[in-house]
């Protein structure tokens, strides 16, 4: 299947299945071609023969003589001739027996009157009355006496065949190409053999399959060399288009450069190039544009309640309503900061602070905080120590909050568990947080990652917590090219797996 | 000090202005780039608050401007963006912090300080309040002359309590400014900590020293004890 897929290799199969077909069918026509003139070769022999036969000036015609001269002039000839009003018929010594030279005869248009009774005389039913004469007699050609044929069988009311002249029909079998002929008086049958042309044909289909593997393996290679060939323009096509993205969008593949058939190829990539830009720099514009235009007011309000507080009573109600009020500003602060971190990531520009960070140290401190948060929760961890990652730390440190304080919000009352696990692999590091409580169902498996998605709908106001967390962490994730995904979630517990990649950036040192 | 505030927004301009007076600061106001460059040339400040998006010229080239010709002084970019070019193009221009938006005016002046402090070399490492010493730059903390042991996150609630005596701040602000979580306000972790070093302070001697205002959040006492 997969081999299929290769562009190079199919054109390689197609050419040489085309060389293949057309070597074929060339054959065929060659074959089909040489096959007739040879026939027409034999055919124009047989009619000499007849004519050799008819031109006999004796009657009635000596037969055997017939058949010897026949035999002299080409070895293997054999001869059937029934000799009217005499009901006697010849048979050459080596006519074949599963030859029935009166089916011959028979498509040689023979009245049918006649026709019926030289169907009687099958070569089965001659008494083989010249079988010695044949073993003595036939090949040597030096022996005075004439070649005899299988013998003069009697012919019981054997009619005058009706003068039908020039009549003739043609049979083959393996040895030798027959045909019937008469002048009316004369009803004969000459076989002469094709072994020649039938080598000679086998010998050229011979040649056409020895030829087929070689022709199918150079097509082949052609067939590779070329798509090959081919298809270097369009590795450099693809090599420019690399340089390009990771250049940036503004980059251009340049059009002049490449050949005809690939211009519109690379006119339509810097097209769509060139709104890609435009969309990235208005969503740019945009990302940029919602976090002033929400941060100012968000600004103003807590600066001001900040104020407010500093001045008000000390514990006085309006202090502490300020205070309430300061903490609803820095919940919709969140917000805003997770939904621009959201917007900036789907506008692929999620950029990162990357530095080293000692991620062991920052998810001990986080873990640490949780314990206190819920000491009726049993803690488990398991980090290795000295795990260094070069990343965000904001934004991973982030990511590890949330994956411990959701295992904590959404874990049972009494007698729940965490289990945090922070291993260092090879060109990875794996954090794996896992918390009794109630599973996730199969199908929100993913849901859960879905922006303002909660889980249990029913119990949303109960838990804190904006719906966006989880989201926001996969996305950190990504932006540092590894993932969040929910692992497991029964009965026995619920964990989430973070991966991120181990690069080494020894500048960040 | 004498401090330039450049800003477009009046009332943020405004709450700034307020708050960096209550804590003893003169301050100047601009709202725009050019008066603001204008203003920082010709007249000499301890520091800089400047915003980015400014209109008539952007807070990122009124700084390469001063630098160009040599003026040193320190200056704390304000900005509403969050992306880290921002940050890393303002560092690389000169600046000596960067303050993301919305921000506490407490975070601003300690901003303030700290780079007054290194432009002048040295001050304030040393806080006192309640009779508690806390050096910032050996991270010891003393009540008289005994030694108080504080794990770093103690150390750092601490110092942020110690930064204000006398004045209050809320739970949400020590969560944001002591764990940096700019996430899910579990202010309770505040209180347990607090508890903590109340505890350490107070077998040291330094009892009562951190007051919880009800409703509101902490402060430090401002004066030692009788």
């Amino acid at each position: 299947m997969n081999m299929v897929r290769s562009f190079r290799l199919r054109v390689a199969l197609l050419s040489s299945a085309a060389t293949v077909a057309v070597l074929l069918l060339f054959s065929a026509f060659v074959h089909e071609r040489l096959r007739k003139g040879t026939q027409h070769d034999v055919d124009a022999k047989l009619d000499a023969h007849a004519r050799l036969v008819l031109a006999q000036p004796t009657r009635p015609i000596v037969w055997h003589e017939v058949d010897r001269r026949l035999g002299e002039q080409e070895p293997g000839t054999v001869v059937f001739a029934w000799m009217s009003g005499m009901g006697h018929a010849y048979v050459s010594a080596d006519w074949p027996e599963a030859v029935d030279p009166s089916r011959i005869a028979v498509a040689a248009g023979i009245p049918r009157d006649w026709r019926d009774r030289v169907m009687d005389v099958h070569p089965d039913h001659l008494p083989r009355s010249g079988g010695r004469e044949r073993r003595g007699a036939p090949d040597d050609g030096m022996g005075p006496s004439p070649r005899p044929g299988r013998g003069v069988v009697e012919l019981e009311n054997m009619p005058d065949a009706e003068r039908v002249p020039g009549l003739r029909s043609m049979e083959d079998d393996d040895l030798r190409r027959y045909g019937a002929f008469t002048d009316g008086e004369t009803t004969f049958v000459i076989g002469t053999p094709t072994a020649q042309v039938a080598r000679s044909l086998a010998a050229f289909r011979g040649a056409v399959a020895f030829a087929l593997g070689p022709a199918f393996a150079l097509a082949f290679a052609a067939g590779f060399i070329v798509a090959g060939r081919s298809l270097r323009s369009v590795g450099r096509l693809t090599d420019a288009v690399e340089r390009v993205t990771a250049t940036g969008l503004d980059r251009r593949v340049d059009a002049e450069q490449a050949e005809r058939e690939f211009r519109r190829l690379v006119e339509a990539f810097n097209g769509m190039l060139g709104r890609l830009e435009r969309s990235f720099q208005e969503s740019r514009r945009f990302t940029d544009n919602a976090a002033h235009e929400m941060r100012t007011p968000l600004t103003i309000l807590q600066g001001k309640l900040d104020e407010a507080i500093r001045l008000a009573y000390p514990g006085s109600p309006q202090q502490q309503m300020f205070t309430d009020l300061l903490d609803e500003v820095a919940r919709l602060k969140g917000i805003v900061d997770r939904l621009l971190l959201l917007a900036r990531s789907d506008a692929g520009r999620l950029d990162l602070y990357r530095e080293r960070v000692d991620v062991s140290a920052l998810l001990e401190s986080i873990a640490e905080d949780c314990t206190m948060l819920a000491p009726h929760l049993r803690f488990d961890a398991k980090v290795a120590r000295g795990v260094h990652l070069v990343c965000d730390r904001a934004l991973v440190a982030q990511v590890f909050h949330n994956l411990l304080s959701n295992a904590i919000k959404y874990n049972r009352r009494e007698e729940g568990f965490v289990r945090v696990e922070l291993r260092s692999e090879a060109g990875h590091v794996e954090l794996r947080v896992a918390n009794s409580g109630r599973p996730i169902k199969p199908a929100d498996a993913e849901r859960v990652f879905e922006r303002f998605y909660r889980a249990d709908q029913s119990h949303s106001r109960a838990i804190e917590g904006t719906g966006l967390g989880l989201s926001v962490a996969r996305e950190i994730a990504r932006a540092h090219g590894g993932d969040l995904v929910l692992e497991r979630s029964d009965e026995q517990e619920t964990a989430f797996a973070l991966r991120l990649p181990a690069t080494d950036d020894p500048k960040a040192e | 000090m004498k401090i330039l505030v450049v800003e477009d927004e009046t009332r943020i301009a405004g709450f700034i202005r307020n708050g960096l007076l209550e804590k003893g600061f003169a301050v100047d106001v601009c709202d725009n780039g050019v008066d603001g460059l204008h203003q920082a040339t010709t007249c000499s400040y301890d520091a800089l608050v400047l915003d980015i998006m400014l209109p008539g010229r952007d807070g990122i080239s009124v700084l390469r401007e001063l630098r160009r010709a040599g003026n040193n002084v320190p200056v704390i970019l304000l900005t509403a963006r969050d992306g880290v070019q921002d940050r890393v193009e303002g560092l690389n221009e000169g600046a000596d912090d960067y303050v993301p938006k919305p921000f506490y005016m407490d975070e601003l002046v300690a901003r303030l300080h700290a780079v007054a402090r290194r432009n002048a070399g040295g001050g304030l490492s040393v806080l006192a309040a309640g009779g508690v010493v806390l050096n910032r730059l050996t991270r010891d903390v003393a009540v008289g002359e005994k030694k108080v042991a504080l794990t770093a996150r103690e150390f750092n609630l601490l110092e942020y309590l110690m930064r204000s005596p006398g004045s209050v701040v809320t739970r949400t602000q020590i969560l944001e400014k002591v764990w940096e979580y700019h996430f899910d306000p579990q202010t309770n972790i505040v209180d347990v900590y607090v508890q903590r070093v109340r505890a350490r302070l107070a077998e040291a001697g330094a009892k009562d020293v951190i007051e919880t205002v009800r409703g509101v959040g902490y402060r430090m006492r401002a004066d030692g004890p009788a």
